[in-house]
């Protein structure tokens, strides 16, 4: 079966408008999906549980950074996988980059490939421009403040190894939407083999985050220290 | 405000949120809070009791011109101090109630594997 040995994380919060077909994808390419349904108001665990993937449900709403961690200590549990990706549940994320990502991680032996919509022009020219312009602020952020060299900050598509994973990354302390920042300080710090890999995002949804936010990911970035 | 007043109040300014940002850590940083709020106490019973020499003496220890001024500043120091300390203690329960979920959500997932066949079963540790 395609792609066995690798996980694929979906945090999900409030989106059965978009769950169907974000799964419906991941399955032409890859056969463990995993839904980490954060503590959603409406009908996307019910959807999810019909497609036959496996779900794992939150009480309450945690946060993106919770339901990523508990997506990878569930993919620590399973000595199959060696690669976790964790891909959002709105739909913006292509399966294609996905599939590629994990591809060049395996052949390349990489420990982490995570996605950038800055390596190619054509990929950034959606992006809406005060998203773009807090994006390339918060690059900067992060290379001032925890010496992280991405072109991209906050991508959610990202590929880890089993490796990285459980001596790095894991716990995860920002349960938010900082915890991107967090994740690519850690894999910087471990010095692990880490490569970008250019990857498109579409902007059709409603539900994307407000990039004022940005300012509460900086603060509390700050404030818990990674 | 002196120059000495000044570097009085950005020295209580630093320890405040130097003790917010650190509480919490570690059982001495919770000791120096612990003092904190017993000096900060007997601050204020020494205040009642001896309050015309305090009046006189605050304002000449802190370097600002009136009495009145000295206690809102250090008010609005330790009053912010205190806010951010709060703001960390809920962050660090926060975590601890997310932590206890999401136990709760892997065990029960963990409950439902079992009911999957052995192959699916087997390959979990």
């Amino acid at each position: 079966m395609i792609n066995s040995d690798s996980l694929v994380i979906v945090p999900a919060f409030n989106e059965e408008e978009n769950i169907n077909g974000v799964i419906n994808e991941l399955k032409k390419y890859f056969k463990n999906i995993l839904v980490i349904d954060d503590g959603s108001e409406d009908n996307t665990a019910l959807i999810a549980e019909k497609l036959e993937v496996q779900i794992v449900q939150h009480l309450f709403n945690l946060g993106q950074g919770a339901a990523i961690e508990t997506g990878l200590e569930l993919f620590l549990k399973n000595k199959f996988y060696q690669y976790a990706i964790t891909f959002d549940g709105d739909g913006q994320n292509k399966v294609i980059d996905a599939f590629n990502m994990v591809n060049l991680a395996r052949e390349e032996g990489l420990d982490a490939v995570i996605g950038t919509r800055f390596a190619k022009k054509e990929h950034y020219y959606n992006i809406p421009i005060f998203k773009k312009l807090i994006l390339r602020l918060a690059v900067l952020y992060e290379r001032f403040f925890y010496s992280v060299k991405l072109t991209d900050a906050h991508n959610g598509l990202r590929v880890i190894s089993k490796n990285i994973t459980e001596k790095n990354i894991l716990p995860i302390k920002n349960h938010d939407m900082a915890h991107a920042t967090e994740i690519s300080y850690k894999l910087f710090k471990s010095k692990c083999r880490l490569r970008e890999y250019p990857i498109k995002v579409e902007y059709n949804n409603k539900r994307s985050q407000n990039p004022v936010n940005a300012v509460n990911i900086a603060f509390f970035n700050l404030f818990r220290r990674l | 405000m002196t120059t000495l007043g000044k570097v009085i109040f950005l020295l209580i300014v630093l320890s405040m949120y130097g003790l917010s940002f650190l509480v919490a850590r570690t059982s001495s940083i919770k000791a120096i809070e612990k003092i904190f709020v017993i000096f900060f106490g007997l601050a204020l019973l020494f205040s009642i009791i001896f309050s015309e020499k305090v009046w006189d003496l605050l304002p000449k220890m802190l370097s600002v011109g009136e009495a009145t001024d000295s206690v809102l500043y250090l008010f609005i120091i330790v009053s912010t101090g205190v806010n951010l300390i709060l703001v960390r203690k809920i962050l660090e329960l926060e975590l601890r109630i997310s932590k206890i979920v999401q136990h709760l959500s892997i065990n029960k997932s963990f409950a439902n594997i079992k009911e999957l066949n052995q192959n699916e079963k087997d390959s979990f540790k």
